[in-house]
């Protein structure tokens, strides 16, 4: 048994083939989504919670506790990613502020309540996202809310990494370009990056927050 | 024949600053009014009777801007430049979260949808009022979660926005209006680089000026400088 992982997000292909990634590599895995996904690998232990919940969220913690004391690397990723159209063509902003809610508190809530869980492990955050989280990158006209929600998970990331990297916490933020020869979230995650104490701050992507994908290649914010 | 603007957030700080910009250049002024108690928009009005105009305006409720718009269309033909000024903080607790994302990511998106169609034969030109706190890049902060959060994805809307109307004629002006002494969080900052008025000054010059980049969106700050997302 190597390390115990936790996929928020559990609907999400990419997240689905990071979960298979480290079951095949003999990780304690946890996965965690509205329904339990169909197929899952041997070895994933589904976990279903609801992040808005407190309670929910403390059953979980709980119960990662209880079965291995702590936790390793926690994913996260945008669970929440309705269709919209261009400007113009009119929106449900109650609903947008819904899918926001639900990926960005979700995501916040479920970092503050495995906090203690994650200083017992490795101490690690990674989050998988997609080039439409990107300000610099993004091409999209649609999809608002989770773009939208996409870029400010980002946002989230630096913070925390601003506050916790002094405390040893890594960081691990893959951006998916659905390239079957690029490396794979699973393997970007658990991968050690560039940390040497001589190298100059900015040349360490340890001691920077970086969104990267599969070929190594960074993406600016 | 003077151009209008429509300011949103004009009760106080930076957007009745920039009210008070756009007037002395001679604009007609619509003032979104979210604070009817507030005076400061209500004395400007009386200087200003034939070119200021005020219309209640909570950004944070579709109805409310879609009256505004309804409102806007009865005084006017064309909305030459639309100012999305009106922001709020607040902290990591739902219900703040969830009024922080409503007024400064998603109202940009509501306000601008509700105003487009009063837009097409104008200036045809966009301003949101952004942060460097919606600066990854430049982010140094270890809190404030919502506000940060809040302005990377208006950034977002913006540019997704951006993509759909440049191509249609319309420029955007993305603004960081450097840490003024606002209103921010219920009353007046005591600290802070700018008061409003310089922040609204520069802003209005930034506004009105045409540059040769707008196939481009950027987010500058009060000098000018743009900044990385």
């Amino acid at each position: 048994m190597n390390k115990t992982i936790l996929l928020t997000c559990g609907a999400q292909p990419a997240i689905r083939q990071a979960a298979d990634f480290f079951a095949a590599s003999h990780d304690r895995v946890y996965l965690s989504a509205p329904a339990r996904p169909e197929n899952m690998a041997d070895g994933i232990r589904f976990l279903p919670f609801d992040p808005m919940h407190k309670e929910s969220l403390a059953q979980a913690v709980k119960e990662i506790e209880r079965q291995s004391g702590q936790l390793d690397i926690l994913v996260l990723g945008t669970g929440r990613q309705p269709h919209d159209g261009k400007v113009g063509a009119g929106h449900d902003y109650d609903e947008m502020l819904d899918t926001m809610m639900q990926n960005l508190y979700g995501a916040f809530e479920t970092v503050n309540a495995f906090l203690p869980l994650l200083r017992r492990g490795m101490k690690r955050i990674a989050a998988i996202t997609d080039i439409e989280a990107s300000n610099s990158y993004s091409t999209g006209q649609e999809d608002f809310a989770a773009s939208a929600s996409k870029a400010a998970l980002n946002m989230m990331g630096k913070i925390l990494f601003n506050k916790l990297r002094p405390e040893g916490f890594t960081f691990r933020w893959y951006c998916d370009i659905k390239a079957p020869e690029a490396m794979q979230a699973g393997e970007y995650i658990t991968s050690a990056l560039c940390y040497d104490e001589k190298e100059p701050y900015i040349h360490s992507d340890e001691n920077r927050f970086v969104l990267r994908d599969g070929f190594l290649r960074e993406i600016p914010w | 024949m003077p151009k209008t603007v429509l300011i949103t957030g004009a009760d106080r700080g930076v957007g009745f600053a920039l009210c008070e910009c756009f007037l002395k250049g001679g604009w007609q002024v619509i003032a979104g009014q979210y604070m009817p108690d507030w005076p400061q928009l209500s004395q400007l009005s009386r200087q200003e009777p034939e070119n200021l105009h005020i219309i209640p305006l909570d950004v944070s409720d579709t109805e409310s801007v879609n009256t505004a718009a309804k409102a806007c269309a009865a005084l006017c033909s064309t909305i030459d430049l639309l100012i999305s000024c009106a922001g709020i903080s607040g902290n990591e607790e739902y219900d703040n979260m969830r009024a922080v994302f409503n007024v400064n990511t998603i109202a940009a998106l509501r306000v601008t949808e509700a105003f487009l169609p009063l837009m097409q034969g104008g200036l045809k030109r966009l301003a949101y009022i952004s942060s460097e706190a919606g600066s990854i890049s430049v982010a140094h902060r270890q809190d404030t979660f919502s506000y940060t959060m809040s302005k990377t994805a208006l950034n977002m809307v913006v540019r997704r926005m951006f993509r759909t109307l440049r191509p249609q004629g319309y420029s955007f002006r993305l603004y960081h209006p450097g840490w003024v002494r606002s209103y921010m969080m219920g009353t007046k900052s005591t600290v802070g680089n700018f008061e409003p008025e310089e922040a609204a000054e520069a802003a209005y010059r930034q506004f009105i000026t045409d540059r040769p980049t707008e196939d481009v969106l950027v987010m500058t700050d009060i000098s000018g400088e743009m900044w990385p997302y």
